[in-house]
């Protein structure tokens, strides 16, 4: 029998440092921005390249033979905590995306807060950030992702509510946080079920031991050695489905899913390229990146309730885009579907395409959310030393393709890339994903087949609400002028300079299918190949039908069928939005005018489905009349009851005080009386006369004497 | 005839090579004369200002004896009889000699820190042939092992006591010296004649041969009972304890600080010593040495204890403190078992620390005021912090209560008391132990006095200098230390006393 201890036994490396370095190059760069005052951007910029660099180097070494390095932590009775670090590709390939996005960023936000008086903690807090991020991906042990997931959790805090003498910006930031923390509630619980049943919180460890776990009478079996010692694990075999979807429930929140996924919105109060690093292309990620962490882990049960999370998701997302007016709203909700689509890809078990798809976005959404930094930054000139207005609202906006080429161009790069047109990212790995979940649909049958409607429904969706973005700010006047009645200010508008440009358009390069391989199918992809999907080890008969059992033609017979279908629909989706917002259509002529979008769907579209207001309404509400009946509660009858206590213990003092007074003091003032009579008793023989003395100690003497002799 | 000669020459020789090789042993006592002898040269030699020649050469007599002493120091040597039975050296003697050189020594320096008894001390050779023949007196009766050199030993340490008493100038003085005299030459005087009842009962007054124990035990108990008692008296005398003590508030009131500390330390510590060596040669006669030291004891405590209640001057309550404590050891040593040894010789040196902590503390005070007079102390904790606390500090210890050694001293001692009641049964020593818990009790209420009376009463006079560094207070800290060395790691000195081979 295998002995849990040997699983989890120190393994080191001579390339410990290097790893340790990709932790501590940000964190170090957190501890001293700070103190940098002006030249802040530049050094943590410099930092970042170089810990971009240590990334390279260590994927360079590791890419092909994956690197595990253990060491114990501490021991708890007989249970050995452990830190344990796994360099695979996956967590090669993340390291480098959040480093170079990292990067980037740190670039184009040199150019975008440098009229900020707290830019030296801006930049702190962006490598806080990236030292929690690296911890999520380097750590393989869910004890310290938690942790790191947790810190990740406060970096995202400290920078949505950068600014936070907006009220509005703090709110958001305390709205992320407190999501968060509801999904980071089933997290927990799903480490404790592990650790109850596994002794152990190392991947390695529990995934060992989750290959020898049966399922005996609906029992979740499993049998292990423990320092010499047998255990016998055993619980009721639905908490394995429970374990899974309580560790779900960690990603539902932190990579914003339906019924969590309202603070993201809301997050765009914080910098835009803030928003272009964490919640587009990392942050966000990292619920889809702990899903393919423990996607062995999940049995049939738990990855239909992800898959149906996800497609919901998509869907009620792509909805809420189509009708805002805010730009960067429109970018988030469209982070919230394109995540909605990684998590359902996980849920069917398309693990390669879903990480695939993870990449893809993370550059073609940080591009896009970059362009739209360059359009609010570049609006934002507008406002000095005239009316103000709000840069990030799409009504203000319209014909900038002329003045800002540069941007026009990344943006609809991106935006191609988004709609999942061929030749660009997104169309591969949404094709992969809509292929899997085509098949996977095709082997559940029945109710299984609503999944696969509502994706398939948000391509014509995401098609429709990227371009008709891209009409409303590129085509058409530019609406500024005509709003704020100053018509000089379309000369006065200017492209932006190459701090944000650069970042802007390397993102759109990466937007093409060439960097994944020059294919337009996605399994000749090299990150398909690289990115193998796992086989599941949960006891078989919980386990899902996994994508890779089910016969190569299946596969082959429905390939052509799903890029056609999805090619025409986003193609659809284009031209419906050409039909409504062109330069000159009805649609885009009202659009200025209009306060908020009328009719019944526009409303819940805009609205996002009320979830907002349900959850104020009523969830809020709810909670707070409990709160209030328990501090009425506290207040009326426990304090009560400790107040009755308390008059009663006065009573009672009274009574012991008279007691003490009359008794005790009494008998202590007696002993003290008494005892001083003994003394000037005792001192009485001291009389100064000598004779007397000697008279009293032979009287002494002799008394002894007839006492013990006679 | 020539067979008898030549027996007695054997004898006579062997006799005379005993003598030559006692010598060697008994190099403590030789060393003290040799500085007794040079005090004097020095002070019939030099005419003038001869304080720091006097002081240099007897504080330099007892350094270098005290550590010889220390690094001499053998745990567990045999006891072995020199001159012929009339001393036995033994390692517990050893322990007690280094006890009695480091009082006398720390003595000495009280006496050169304070400008009033500097000038007495070291101006002229009396003062310290009189020191040194009390410490001699008093090593002499820790290796006693025959009545006539117990009975010379201790009229050595007495005449030097007289001696020191009445030295110098004063009314007051010449008269406790005279009640000492007096007193002593009574407690002499029945202890003498208890010494003669002895060797007529035994033929012997070497108490360590078997003819001496036969005619112990071959006595009539009546006769016996009155004779051990009286030559006890003489130890009483010696150990300031109940019924013998009347003399000792009188003789520390008047009396010199630094002689003071040595008379309430030296004398009582060396008639404890005697006090064993008399009980282990007559344990096994009639002569029922619990229910005596029983009653001593108890009466010693309960007398001693509560006339400190009533004093109103530091000296005087120190006196009668010193005579519960010397009750408190006749406790341990009535048990006579290893372990009563062992806690009375704890006990003993815990008092040792305290008591020169005690003295020296109450001399930096009346250094500073002029008194030790209870109304002196008022108020003095406010300008003289760091030596108020110090003295608490050891006030805390001789009442017996944590964190100090003073705690462990009366814990071990209880603890064996009542052990030995458990072992034996014997209804006196259950006594013993009730009584010594309540007087206990009542030992806080006199012992806390000083302190209340630094902290918390306003005084007359107003010292508004705050107290800086001073010298007494490093001497003081160095004495207050090991009492809280000694509390938290009492297993250093009780691992000590384990390997002593206490044999008397």
């Amino acid at each position: 029998m295998i002995d849990l201890l040997d699983i989890i036994s120190p393994q080191s490396s001579a390339y410990l440092p290097w790893i340790l370095a990709l932790l501590i190059l940000p964190i170090f760069s957190f501890a001293t921005t700070g103190f940098m005052k002006g030249k802040a951007p530049y050094w943590s910029s410099a930092i970042i390249a170089s810990n971009l660099l240590v990334a390279a180097y260590l994927a360079t070494v590791f890419w092909n033979e994956p690197l595990t390095i253990r060491g114990n932590w501490f021991k708890l009775g007989e249970n050995q905590f452990t830190y344990s670090f796994y360099l695979d590709k996956l967590a090669l390939t993340m390291s480098l995306i959040v480093n170079f996005v990292a990067l980037l960023v740190h670039i184009f936000s040199t150019e975008y807060m440098r009229t900020d008086a707290n830019k030296p903690r801006y930049f702190a807090y962006l490598g806080l950030f990236t030292f929690s991020m690296m911890g999520i991906v380097l750590f393989n042990d869910l004890l310290f992702i938690f942790i790191f997931w947790e810190l990740v959790g406060v970096s995202s805090y400290l920078l949505i509510g950068f600014w936070f003498q907006k009220k509005s910006a703090s709110l958001a930031a305390n709205k992320a946080f407190i999501l968060n923390r509801i999904g980071d509630l089933g997290f927990i619980t799903g480490l404790m079920i592990l650790f109850t049943q596994f002794h152990s919180l190392d991947l390695d460890a529990v995934k060992s031991l989750m290959i020898m776990s049966e399922i005996e009478d609906g029992n979740w079996v499993v049998n292990f050695m423990q320092g010499g010692k047998e255990v016998i694990s055993s619980m009721d075999g639905r908490w394995l489905s429970a374990g899974g979807i309580a560790l779900f429930c960690g990603a539902v929140g932190k990579s914003a899913q339906f019924p969590l996924q309202v603070w993201l919105p809301d997050a765009m109060e914080g910098p835009t390229p803030v928003s272009a690093l964490i919640h587009a292309a990392t942050m966000v990620a990292a619920g889809v990146y702990m899903l393919a962490r423990i996607f062995v882990l999940l049995d049939a049960q738990a990855l239909e309730v992800v898959a149906i999370v996800g497609a919901v998701t998509a869907f009620m997302a792509a909805i809420a885009a189509l009708s805002q007016f805010d730009i960067k709203k429109v970018l988030a909700y469209s982070t919230i579907s394109q995540l909605g689509y990684m998590v359902l890809a996980m849920g069917v078990g398309a693990y390669s395409a879903g990480l695939f798809h993870l990449i893809t976005h993370a550059f073609f959404k940080a591009g896009l959310f970059l362009s739209a930094g360059i359009i609010i930054h570049q609006l934002h000139h507008l406002e000095k030393g005239g009316k103000k207005f709000d840069p990030q609202d799409m009504r203000v906006m319209g014909g900038l393709r002329r003045k800002l080429p540069v941007t026009f161009f990344a943006f609809v790069i991106c935006s191609l890339a988004l709609a999942g047109l061929p030749g660009f990212s997104g169309f591969l790995s949404k094709d992969a994903i809509l292929l899997d979940l085509a098949v996977w649909a095709d082997i559940k049958g029945g109710g299984f087949y609503i999944p696969e409607v509502l994706a398939f429904m948000t391509v014509v969706l995401t098609a429709f609400y990227t371009f008709r973005m891209i009409y409303l700010v590129f085509f058409g006047e530019f609406r500024l002028p005509k709003i704020l009645g100053d018509a000089s200010l379309p000369n006065k508008l200017k492209e932006g300079n190459l701090w944000v440009t650069v970042p802007a358009v390397i993102f759109a390069l990466l937007s093409f299918t060439f960097p994944f391989g020059f294919t337009l199918n996605a399994d000749h992809s090299w990150v398909m190949e690289a990115l193998k999907t796992p086989m599941y080890l949960v006891p078989e008969s919980y386990a899902a039908t996994s994508l890779l059992d089910v016969p190569e033609e299946t596969f082959h017979g429905l390939h052509k069928t799903v890029n056609i279908v999805s090619i025409l629909l986003a193609l659809a989706g284009l031209f419906i939005a050409w039909l409504s917002y062109k330069p000159g259509a009805k649609l885009e002529k009202t659009f200025i005018e209009r306060r908020e979008p009328v009719g019944v769907l526009g409303q819940i579209s805009f609205y996002h489905w009320y979830q907002n207001s349900l959850y104020q309404n009523i969830f809020l509400k709810a909670i707070l009349a409990k709160s209030r009946a328990l501090a009425w509660f506290d207040q009326y009858v426990l304090d009560e009851a400790v107040n009755l206590l308390a008059k009663l213990n006065v009573v009672i003092a009274h009574v012991t005080r008279w007691f003490d007074q009359v008794f005790v003091d009494g008998l202590v003032n007696l002993t003290a009386a008494s005892v001083g009579k003994v003394g000037q008793l005792t001192r009485s023989i001291q009389s100064g006369n000598i004779q007397a003395q000697i008279l009293v100690t032979f009287i002494f003497l002799l008394t002894l004497i007839l006492l013990l002799v006679v | 005839m020539v067979g008898a000669a030549m027996q007695m020459a054997d004898g006579l020789k062997e006799q005379l090579q005993s003598l030559t090789e006692g010598v060697a042993f008994l190099w403590p006592e030789i060393t003290l004369v040799v500085g007794l002898l040079l005090v004097l040269l020095f002070d019939l030699i030099f005419q003038n200002k001869k304080e720091v020649g006097i002081a240099a050469i007897s504080i330099s007599v007892l350094s270098f004896l005290l550590v010889a002493q220390c690094l001499s120091f053998v745990p567990n040597l045999e006891a072995k009889d020199l001159f012929v039975g009339l001393i036995t050296v033994s390692s517990g003697a050893n322990l007690f000699k280094i006890g009695f050189t480091l009082t006398a020594l720390f003595a000495l320096i009280m006496a050169a820190q304070s400008k009033k008894y500097a000038q007495q001390y070291f101006s002229s050779s009396e003062w310290l042939v009189s020191l040194f023949g009390l410490l001699l007196g008093a090593f002499l009766m820790t290796a006693s092992s025959n009545l006539l050199m117990i009975y010379v030993s201790i009229e050595v340490v007495s005449i030097s006591s007289y001696l020191l008493t009445g030295l110098g100038k004063g009314l007051k003085k010449s008269e406790a010296a005279l009640k000492y005299l007096l007193y002593g030459a009574a407690a002499s005087a029945v202890m003498l004649y208890g010494m003669s009842w002895l060797y007529g009962l035994t033929g012997s007054l070497d108490i360590n041969t078997d003819t001496f124990i036969v005619g112990m035990n071959a006595a009539q108990p009546f006769t016996l009972n009155i004779a051990i008692f009286m030559v006890l008296a003489g130890v009483l005398f010696k150990l300031g304890a109940f019924p013998l003590h009347i003399w000792s508030p009188d003789v520390y009131e008047s009396a010199p600080m630094p002689t003071v500390t040595v008379f309430s330390i030296v004398p009582k510590l060396a008639a404890v010593f005697v006090l064993f060596r008399l009980i282990s040669s007559t344990e096994t006669t009639d002569f029922n040495w619990q229910q005596w030291l029983g009653i001593l004891a108890i009466g010693g405590m309960t007398i001693g204890n509560f006339s400190a209640l009533w004093q109103r001057n530091a000296k005087r309550m120190l006196a009668y403190s010193s005579i519960a404590h010397a009750a408190f050891m006749l406790s341990g040593v009535l048990l006579f078992n290893r372990a009563g040894i062992e806690v009375t010789v704890f006990y003993a040196f815990i008092y040792l620390i305290m008591n020169l902590a005690a003295f020296y503390l109450i001399q930096v005070f009346e250094n500073a005021t002029g008194s030790v007079n209870f109304d002196s102390f008022r108020g003095l904790g406010k300008t003289m912090p760091y030596t108020a606390i110090l003295l608490l500090v050891v006030m805390i210890s001789l009442t017996g209560l944590p964190p100090v050694a003073g705690f462990n001293a009366k814990l071990f001692l209880f603890s064996a008391v009542y052990e030995g009641y458990v072992s034996t049964g014997d209804q006196i020593i259950l006594w013993v132990f009730i009584f010594g818990l309540l007087n206990t009790v009542v030992s806080l209420f006199y012992y806390i006095r000083i302190p209340y009376l630094l902290f918390f009463k306003t005084g007359d006079q107003i010292i508004t200098k705050q107290e800086g560094f001073r010298w007494h207070m490093a001497w003081g800290t160095f004495l207050v230390l090991p009492l809280f060395l000694l509390f938290f790691r009492s297993d250093w000195f009780v691992d000590l006393l384990n390997s002593i081979n206490f044999v008397f």
